[in-house]
């Protein structure tokens, strides 16, 4: 019964099973059983507890002004289970974007953004930046007053990039000012354009890790050749495991630290403290260290050294070889950020 | 073979908590999803006086989503107010009451049905459809009508 | 780590996480589920209005949305709408309305209340028309003008923005259906409308929201129970269930817009002005007369208990005795019976004794000279005691009875009979004497008339509760005194 099931199938999509049990036993080196080593499926697997717990939450919120705030409210009020999805979405929002740093944590630190993986690096750097507008865009969705006047200053910020500041501001915003034109835009990136590119750039993203294969390490232990084991059913396991413990995580946290509602948003009334989310701490107070024109300069200065950091490196050690100055660079850089971050959380946690 | 009967074993264990877990998550989403129950609100519309409605009269009255009814005073004396949708479930017309007959009369294909909205002649009653029922509710001399308001 | 290894892992974290969705539920299970406040009905009728209203005076819309029958499609033309041969009717955008919703109008829901309210004191505030109160507005203070009929042409502007806003104006229909402005606004509790109904529901139940919470603050009723002849509210926020219910308005807030806020079953401290006077108690139902409860009038020069005016006109009411039960379980909500016992004594005692003291002799004198012509009779206020009598009985003894009555002691005091006796002493009885002075010295009929004003005078102040201002006293009482101001003084050694 099933083998004439499979027959009718395979005569309408010709798969060769070979290709299938050779894709699905590519051999993963050794060194993968150690879980620094997985961060890389993990923002992956919580990109798809966003989209199903996303697409769950656009059921019922409305993009409008007039009506957003009252229908998160809503949520978390008064549809079964509302609290619940919400607090997933948020906290794995923030894991999220943990494991996406991690990962490229990771990823430098063993230089796995050496030749021939320069465009892999690029490429991720892409997801990272897509990572934190599905976090920024996200955020304002919810029409609380920091959510208002977070984009309004992001809004502001925007102006000032040189040449195409002001037009991408009004791009964004749909306007002059943050409204319902913005909420509309910013619902039409999350949900649209934000995931269509995310999940252009993981497919790229893959497909060149199983073009090129994952890193091979060679490490002063095992001499020889490096072992490996299949990608199923074990790292799959691994991932699995990943994936159900953060689950189990992400539901203690809902329950234990479910997320809440703030004021709605009032443009009329400017909150005291203006503070973005966490992730941009580093920026914010950057920000305020600086001026407005330097810090949107350094920043995105900074932005285009990291992407093009593979480049760089390969320029650096083609004229002194072997050279790890990319890992000393790479800490302080490291430190400099965690310091930036660190600092303003303080700031903003214990002096109001 | 023991290693064998072992390893499916754990398999299954492993698929079948994987399967709980993931598959509660997808009850709680089903619940999330489905519209909440009661959320078409309703509310206590007033309508009128019972003084303003002579036994065997009735009076038109919308709900706020645009439902038309008809309420009656059919005189009976335990209960006398009813009120009923004023559209014929046949073909949508409005009906008109006639309280001499006690009955409700649809004048497009002679529908016909009776005080408590069942139907006695034409298509409603070959097709064996009523004129659905809205709940009235009587406080002292207000007459409240129980209708959706969303 | 193994294969094997890791399955069992697997399974166990997804029976953890499994475990964790069982909390989810279980919280899920235990919440309230908020559903939305309803919204305003709107019906067919009433739309044009609300549209056309909503830009000319959106705050009337807000009001009615934020009321109860809004909730229940009762908008706009349930209430203003009238009948073609209604006196106030006039036809405005095609429906034919009238500007004031009068008790009548509203009975046609409220019936009940509408007739406890008809036939309680407060739909009679409009009868003062013939009080001195009256005389003071329309005459010594303002102007109003008479045709030679007697037909009042233009009112006293005092009596209309003053005491008319709260006792209530007779309102009048002008020939083209608009209201006079002499009489319109005004909301006030003994309105006397043009469909012959008395009273202004709206007096206290603030249109458009019609709000209970509203209508249960004591500031509502002290917009016209305050002031220094009637301090009611002032006397309550000094006493004790004032400063609870201070303390705990917040709290109160919303079990207050409830239908039933019962003392001693919704609250437990801090009773309001309608919670005693009007409010359905664990044992008694809620009425609209307001008088219901109330034993002594506190309003005339000397108070009598409630019922005896009707008693003398031959007409039955409920007794003070029965008022005075009912308050009484009102006070048993909260409070010991003993408590309550003992209160109504000390209030007792303090009414009779400002009646004896003050009340009823400076009546007395009063009225004898007055009668005798010892002072000009035909006009009232001319003459300085006219206001000084006044004061002491409208004013300042109306406010000791006041605080006694609801538990201020500093009304009781020293707003209150501290102030009667002075005037008593230092204003009223030199006045008297100067009157009976200028009377003798006129000699013939007034003379001898003053003479027994003067003899008057004398027995009450020689009486055993005023013959202090004479300088006598019993020798127990002075031997006691002066005991007492010695002590008094080494205490606090000067």
């Amino acid at each position: 019964m099933s083998s004439s099931m499979t027959e009718w199938v395979n005569e309408r999509a010709p798969v060769d099973p070979e290709v299938l049990k050779k894709f699905g036993s590519e051999p993963v080196p050794e060194h993968l059983k150690h879980w620094w080593w997985c961060l890389g499926g993990t923002p992956a697997y919580l990109f798809g507890v966003q989209a199903i717990t996303g697409i769950l939450l656009a059921f019922h919120y409305v993009p409008s002004a007039d009506a957003a705030y009252e229908s998160v409210v809503r949520i978390n009020e008064t549809v079964p289970f509302g609290w619940y999805i919400r607090s997933l979405h948020r906290w794995s929002s923030n894991f999220m974007i943990i494991a996406v740093v991690l990962h490229m944590l990771r990823v430098f630190f063993t230089g796995s953004y050496r030749k021939p993986r320069e465009l892999n690096w690029f490429i991720g750097m892409g997801l990272l930046g897509v990572t934190l507008m599905f976090g920024f865009t996200g955020y304002s969705l919810i029409y609380e007053q920091l959510s208002y006047w977070g984009a309004t200053v992001a809004g502001n910020i925007t102006e000032s990039v040189p040449l195409v500041g002001p037009s991408l501001a009004n791009f964004i915003r749909g306007g002059g000012e943050v409204g319902s034109a913005t909420l509309t835009r910013f619902f039409a990136f999350h949900i649209g354009v934000l995931p269509t590119l995310l999940i252009g750039l993981l497919l790229l993203h893959f497909t060149l890790i199983r073009l090129l294969g994952v890193t091979e390490f060679r490490f002063k232990k095992s001499a020889g050749s490096a072992k490996t084991f299949s990608f199923f059913p074990d790292h799959v396991l691994t991932e699995v495991l990943i994936g159900v413990t953060l689950m189990f995580l992400m539901t203690i946290l809902a329950i234990v630290f479910p997320v809440g509602l703030a004021e709605k948003a009032n443009p009329l009334v400017t909150p005291p403290h203006i503070k973005p989310e966490w992730y941009f701490y580093f920026t914010f107070r950057w920000l305020k260290l600086t001026s407005l024109t330097f810090a949107v300069l350094s920043l995105g200065l900074f932005g285009a050294v990291a992407a093009a950091w593979p480049l760089i490196d390969g320029a650096i050690r083609r004229r002194w070889k072997d050279s790890e100055a990319s890992v000393w660079i790479g800490a302080l850089v490291v430190l400099a950020l965690l310091a930036l971050t660190v600092w303003e959380a303080f700031v903003l946690h214990f002096s109001h | 073979m023991e290693n064998d009967r072992r390893s499916f074993f754990l398999s299954l264990l492993t698929l079948g908590s994987l399967g709980a877990g993931y598959g509660l998550f997808g009850f709680f989403s089903g619940r999330f999803l489905y519209p909440v129950e009661g959320s078409a609100r309703t509310a206590k519309m007033f309508v009128g006086f019972t003084d303003e409605i002579p036994p065997r009269e009735s009076v038109q009255f919308a709900s706020p989503t645009g439902e038309t009814f008809l309420l009656t005073n059919t005189g009976d004396g335990v209960d006398p107010y009813q009120a009923y949708s004023s559209v014929c479930p046949h073909l949508g017309c409005q009906v008109h009451w006639e309280g001499d007959h006690q009955r409700f009369v649809c004048p497009c294909h002679g529908g016909i049905f009776d005080a408590a909205g069942r139907p006695v002649a034409g298509p409603p009653a070959r097709d064996k459809q009523s004129l659905k029922q809205c709940s009235i509710v009587v406080e002292g001399r207000s007459l409240y009508a129980l209708v959706e308001v969303t | 780590m193994l294969l094997e290894t890791k399955k069992v892992v697997v399974s166990i974290l997804s029976l953890f996480f499994l475990g964790s969705l069982l909390i989810v539920a279980w919280i899920e299970g235990g919440k309230q589920r908020v559903t939305a406040a309803p919204d305003a009905i709107v019906t067919a009728e009433n739309r044009d209005c609300v549209d056309c209203h909503l830009v000319k005076s959106p705050g009337i819309v807000g009001q009615w949305q934020e009321s109860k029958h809004s909730k229940s499609g009762i908008g706009c033309l349930q209430c203003h709408g009238a009948g073609e041969h209604d006196i106030d009717a006039y036809e405005h955008e095609g429906a034919v309305i009238a500007t004031i919703v009068s008790p009548k109008d509203c009975s046609a829901c409220h019936e009940k209340e509408y007739k406890e309210f008809q036939a309680s004191h407060h739909a009679d505030a409009g009868k003062i028309l013939g009080s001195l109160d009256n005389v003071l507005a329309e005459v010594v203070q303002g102007f109003t003008v008479f045709t030679a009929d007697g037909e009042k042409v233009q009112p006293s502007a005092a009596a209309v923005s003053g005491c008319l806003q709260c006792h209530g104006s007779e309102i009048k229909v002008l020939e083209n259906g608009k209201l006079d402005p002499a009489t319109w606004p005004n909301t006030g509790m003994g309105r006397l409308n043009p469909d012959g109904s008395k009273g202004s529901c709206s007096a206290c139940h603030v249109r458009h929201s019609f709000s209970r919470a509203q209508a249960r603050l004591p500031e509502n009723c002290g917009r016209c129970h305050m002031g220094p002849d009637h301090p009611q509210l002032e006397v309550f926020n000094e006493s004790k269930h004032g400063i609870a219910f201070a303390a705990n308005r917040e709290r109160y807030a919303e079990a207050m817009k409830e239908k039933e806020w019962v003392p001693g079953r919704d609250f437990e401290q801090g009773p309001t002005c309608s919670t005693c006077h009007m409010s359905a108690t664990k044992t008694l139902p809620l009425t609209h007369d307001v008088g219901a409860r109330i034993s002594w009038t506190l309003r005339p020069p000397v108070s009598e208990k409630i019922d005896a005016a009707a008693l003398k006109q031959g007409r039955t009411a409920k007794s003070w005795e029965d008022r005075r039960r009912d308050m009484r379980l009102v006070c048993t909500s909260c409070h010991g019976p003993e408590w309550v016992e003992n209160f109504y004594i000390q209030y007792d005692n303090l009414v009779n004794l400002y009646n004896d003291k003050f009340g009823r002799p400076a009546t007395q004198l009063f009225k004898n000279a007055r009668a005798a012509g010892l002072f000009s009779n035909d006009v009232n206020f001319d003459d300085e005691i006219e206001f000084t009598y006044f004061f002491l009985w409208h004013h300042e003894g109306r406010r000791a009875r006041h605080g006694a009555a609801m538990m201020g002691p500093d009304y009781t005091q020293w707003h209150g009979l501290y102030e009667v006796a002075h005037r008593f002493y230092h204003e009223f009885v030199p006045q008297l004497e100067e009157v009976i002075e200028h009377n003798k010295r006129l000699g013939g009929d007034k003379a001898r008339q003053a003479h027994q004003v003067e003899q008057q005078l004398h027995d009450v102040l020689n009486s055993e509760m005023h013959r202090w201002f004479l300088g006598e006293m019993s020798e127990g009482e002075r031997a006691a005194r002066k005991r007492a101001a010695e002590e008094f003084r080494k205490r606090y050694a000067q």
